[in-house]
């Protein structure tokens, strides 16, 4: 939960993103896309900056990129605005996140979450002060694996 | 042998009669779909395609099983007299060997017997149009990033596309207008490719080419083709690139990379925004998590057109050369592309795929050439004679 609406999502990744290939998209309760800029990718961070601010509500962050080998990795989470000085939302949906990140107190990163999917995808979730919402994934998967890459949901 | 006991004998007779042929069904369920048995094959050698008309056989028609797609470089000094006399020549042979008779002086008779849907194309290269003083209606592509085009697959005054559904027809019709050809032009290069046999699937099955993958699904059909490819004087023009494919590094993808790098499944062709192969792709169908069902990176999302006017009618063959020492693959598609327009229709898809297309990551352009595609001729006539007589 964040009590101030992000305007940028990072998404960190251990492999470098190929700005090309990737695409973030962060979504309502209503499934209806939050408009945003194509990402900004730095090294392995891919960043989109929201072109609206976000009301109190849930929300899904989701990620579709490549990787070196040309495996497609996606995978989603789900936040939740809870700004009070902002009106009240209806609650967010099922929509269950990986983890679900607490909201931040101080101005430091803090870790959230590690959680771990099929495939090895290990996910680190942090939350930044204020205006800005980091997940990083960590991508692990083995070359000689072939299992499916899904993402937790 | 019976194929029922070679298959006891494969499984080392443990597995009986009953057990096999029920496992045997259970495979053929899984499978394509496959013509008949014997169904349709029988006039397969017979069959011809009719050579004389406004517009040259070879292009609108389902591609037979075996093509050749052979350049030509003119030797210097080829004026428009010259080419006059080579095209009447080459016509000449073409309007004979596609009906089944033998060339003129014809070595091998009994092997233009059986023309198996046999049609020769011809086209016209920038430089042959250089060589009759003529502007020429087609030019080489522009320079792509993902280019790494060989000489040795690249260019041509001259092409002759033959196309048949036997290999050794194919084989019979290039040496004979290679030989006819060869006082004109010297042999650029030759590029041998290949799809199904016939019958080995219903004809109005899309094939699958090298990668696996069902190939031809969007192509124009029917009347669209007449919007997409022909000129009103009945000519057309070709692009003729020679993609390698890295098929082991493709192999190692699951089933769901690979998906997403072309846009369609792999077992069904359908979109992935769909349900069945000729569902149209919808590129704003969002899926759970709110990502396009279509990544936008795929190769059907950026190769997508809408008007009927700008799509291409692709003709790709597969090649299958001989593996290196350490057993990789040299193989691809001989993707051969007609338009009416090069500039306005082929450009703009090729380079919206180089800009971006995950494809890429396992296919290099390595040959490329461009040819007009003159208007067919009357029986008499002669195939370039509105251009060069
Ligand atoms: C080795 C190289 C290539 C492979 C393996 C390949 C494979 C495919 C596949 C599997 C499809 C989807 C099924 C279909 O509609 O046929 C497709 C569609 C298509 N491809 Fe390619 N392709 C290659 C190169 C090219 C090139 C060089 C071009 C043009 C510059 C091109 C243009 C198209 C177009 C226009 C479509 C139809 C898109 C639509 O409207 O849905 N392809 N290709």
């Amino acid at each position: 939960m964040l009590t101030s609406a992000p305007a940028t999502v990072t998404l960190r990744f251990s492999e470098r993103l190929n700005p090309d290939f990737t695409t973030i998209v962060v979504s309502d309760t209503a499934r209806q896309p939050v408009p945003a800029a194509r990402p900004a990718v730095d090294g392995g961070a891919g960043t989109i900056t929201l072109g609206r601010a976000l009301g109190n509500g849930g929300y899904t962050v989701a990620y579709r990129v490549v990787s070196t080998d040309g495996h497609t990795v996606q995978g989603s989470y789900t936040f939740t605005v809870a700004d009070p000085a902002l009106p009240a939302a209806v609650p967010p949906a099922s929509a269950g996140p990986a983890a679900v990140p607490p909201a931040s107190a101080g101005p430091a990163a803090v870790p959230a979450a590690d959680g771990t999917g099929p495939g090895g995808l290990i996910l680190k979730i942090l939350f930044a002060a204020g205006l800005l919402v980091v997940i990083a994934a960590v991508v692990r998967y083995a070359r000689r694996a072939k299992l499916p890459k899904e993402s937790p949901r | 042998m019976t194929i029922l006991s070679r298959r006891r004998l494969l499984t080392g007779g443990a597995v009986a009669g009953l057990g096999a042929v029920a496992g045997a069904g259970a495979v053929a369920a899984g499978a394509e779909p496959a013509t008949l048995p014997g169904a349709g094959t029988a006039d397969v050698g017979t069959a011809t395609v009719a050579f004389h008309g406004p517009r040259q056989a070879g292009v609108a028609e389902d591609p037979p099983a075996h093509a050749a797609f052979a350049a030509f470089t003119l030797a210097p000094g080829t004026d428009r007299a010259a080419l006059a006399r080579m095209l009447r020549l080459l016509t000449d042979d073409a309007a004979r060997l596609t009906q089944g008779v033998p060339a003129l002086g014809d070595t091998d008779a009994p092997l233009a017997a059986l023309p198996a849907r046999l049609t020769v194309t011809a086209g016209f290269g920038p430089g042959l149009y250089a060589a009759a003083g003529l502007p020429s209606p087609v030019a080489d592509l522009p320079a792509f990033t993902i280019d790494r085009l060989e000489k040795r697959w690249s260019g041509g005054d001259l092409l002759l596309q033959i196309c048949a559904d036997d290999p050794l027809t194919v084989a019979h019709t290039q040496r004979m207008l290679i030989k006819d050809a060869r006082p004109f032009a010297a042999v650029r290069w030759v590029q041998q490719g290949f799809r199904r046999s016939p019958g080995v699937q219903a004809s109005d099955h899309t094939q699958r080419n090298v990668l696996g993958q069902l190939d031809g699904t969007a192509n124009p059909r029917g009347s669209l083709i007449d919007t997409a490819v022909w000129n009103p004087d009945g000519s057309t023009t070709l692009v003729v690139r020679r993609i390698r494919a890295e098929i082991e590094k493709w192999d190692i993808l699951s089933v769901t990379d690979k998906e997403n790098a072309v846009g369609r499944r792999m077992m069904s062709g359908a979109p992935l925004s769909g349900a069945a192969e000729h569902d149209e792709p919808d590129f704003t169908t969002l899926d759970a998590s709110g990502l396009p069902a279509m990544p936008d990176f795929a190769h059907v999302t950026r190769a997508h057109v809408t008007d009927p006017a700008l799509k291409i009618l692709r003709r790709p063959y597969n090649y299958d050369a001989a593996p290196d020492a350490a057993g990789n693959p040299d193989a691809g598609l001989i993707f051969a592309s007609y338009q009416r327009d090069i500039a306005r229709q082929y450009v703009p898809i090729q380079q919206r795929l180089a800009d971006k297309d995950l494809l890429n990551e396992w296919i290099t352009p390595i040959g490329s050439a461009v040819f007009a595609v003159p208007p067919g001729c009357a029986p008499g006539g002669w195939i370039g004679e509105q251009l060069l007589s």
